[in-house]
């Protein structure tokens, strides 16, 4: 996925053990940023079903990112949703130097950034099996 | 930092209260206002961090890891300024379990290395998960038991069955209420907590074999009243010859307080062979004789059984490796 944005150092490795994940809010962009056994992902923090924001404690450590308002799963791997499939978070860049890590924020207005990202699951019909998306 | 003797309120309260009567340290606002470090207190976090390194523990882990109280200088019980299990340093209970759990040669050599912490239970039970599926298998049994009603299945078992059931089902109530006892003893004196919530699980699970076989007992009670269900099992369990072997070992068990000894006998040799008599063929007696219905319900109590098995075996085999090792 490519996208305009620049790199924000969001936390350093010490912050974030194996299994763990911190939501961080950069320029008004809730991250999830999740460690699955020492390889660090980020995804923007919130569930293409209904804008649900994915916490800490949605990672169950391991595999899944569970959204908590609707149960939607996803592959914290990949971002791909598993249950429903043909969905997928939005997966950011990032970047481990030395112990910092870094986080491609995308550098247009959250606002625009929601339509834009949402907007094409509504035109590929994935949301409209499931009621609205605001 | 100001000294507290400084300052015009503290200087008020001593002239009007007499403080300092006991010294400073019995000053109770000394104490507050010089802070004088924290008591330690006893946390497994950073023994789950030296064991996993930077690793978030799952919550099986969190909840069960090196929880137990042990007597020894390392342990993070011990910091505790009133000794081990807090209660001084020359109490029974110390005594006894320095002597029965610490000192049993099966346990001793890995309690020494703080070994036995590692045994995990290959089920990760937390009492959360434990109860939700127990939950479930209960659900299953009242099902059954419920079918037993609607169906007047119990006017239909043959006198045989009857019989069996009066001289050898009720009794077992006897056999399974010592398991519970024995998982419960061991539960106490575990090593470690993982083994400890293991036999504790196994208990809740040998309580719930006696309550369904009250249950079922009464329920026959209430259709044939007047063949006494219910009332003779005691006598028949202390009395009839069929039980004499069974009670014998089963109350040698109970008495055998040193750890290694009990857990080996209890998971590797009576459990076993009493689940696999009560549990399979007696069922199939039953079966024979024209009863189907409590094969399902015997079917639940296996379930378990084979987690028992699973966990016990584990628990050895962690034991076996560790000493291997060495």
């Amino acid at each position: 996925m490519s996208y305009p944005g620049e790199f924000h150092k969001v936390l350093t490795l010490d912050d974030i053990y194996e299994g763990e994940a911190k939501l961080v809010e950069v320029n008004r962009y809730e991250i999830l940023v999740v460690n699955i056994n020492g390889e660090i992902k980020a995804y923007y923090a919130r569930c293409a079903h209904a804008l649900g924001l994915i916490e800490p404690n949605s990672f169950d450590g391991e595999e899944k990112i569970i959204c908590p308002v609707h149960l939607w799963e996803y592959n914290a791997r990949t971002g791909e949703s598993i249950n429903p499939e043909g969905s997928s978070l939005f997966p950011l860049d990032v970047k481990v130097e030395g112990n910092d890590i870094f986080v491609k924020v995308p550098s247009v207005p959250v606002s625009e950034f929601k339509v834009k990202w949402f907007g094409m699951y509504r035109q590929r019909g994935v949301i409209n099996e499931f009621g609205v998306n605001s | 930092m100001t000294r507290l003797e400084d300052l015009e309120w503290y200087r008020r309260y001593k002239q009007m209260f007499g403080a300092f009567k006991s010294g400073v340290e019995g000053d109770r606002f000394f104490r507050d206002y010089e802070y004088r470090g924290y008591k330690r207190v006893w946390s497994t976090w950073p023994m789950l961090e030296k064991k996993l390194g930077r690793k978030k523990p799952s919550e099986y882990q969190i909840v069960t890891y090196a929880l137990s109280y042990w007597a020894d200088p390392r342990s993070p019980t011990y910091i505790y300024d009133k000794g081990p299990f807090e209660l001084g340093t020359e109490h029974i209970t110390q005594k006894w379990y320095k002597h029965f759990r610490d000192n049993s040669p099966f346990i001793k050599p890995l309690f020494e290395r703080g070994e036995w912490h590692d045994y995990e239970d290959p089920y990760k039970l937390t009492y959360w998960t434990y109860n939700s599926m127990a939950d479930d298998n209960e659900t299953f049994l009242d099902k059954i038991y419920e079918e037993i009603v609607n169906t007047k299945y119990d006017w239909n078992l043959s006198e045989e069955v009857l019989e069996l059931y009066k001289n050898v089902y009720d009794p077992l109530r006897y056999v399974f209420h010592i398991m519970q006892m024995e998982s419960m003893y061991l539960a106490s004196m575990a090593p470690t907590s993982s083994i400890t919530n293991v036999f504790i699980f196994m208990g809740m699970d040998h309580m719930r074999r006696v309550q369904r076989i009250a249950q079922r007992v009464k329920m026959l009670d209430i259709i044939y009243p007047s063949l006494g269900f219910g009332k003779e099992a005691r006598k028949i369990f202390e009395e009839s010859p069929l039980f004499q072997l069974t009670r014998e070992v089963l109350e040698k068990m109970l008495a055998t307080y040193d750890v290694g000894e009990s857990l080996v006998a209890f998971n590797l040799a009576v459990k076993f062979v009493l689940d696999e008599l009560t549990l399979q063929h007696l069922t199939q007696q039953f079966s024979k004789m024209g009863d189907e219905m409590i094969r399902h319900i015997h079917m639940s109590f296996y379930n378990d059984t084979l987690r028992h098995r699973h966990q016990a075996q584990e628990s050895v085999q962690n034991a076996n490796n560790s000493i291997n090792i060495m």
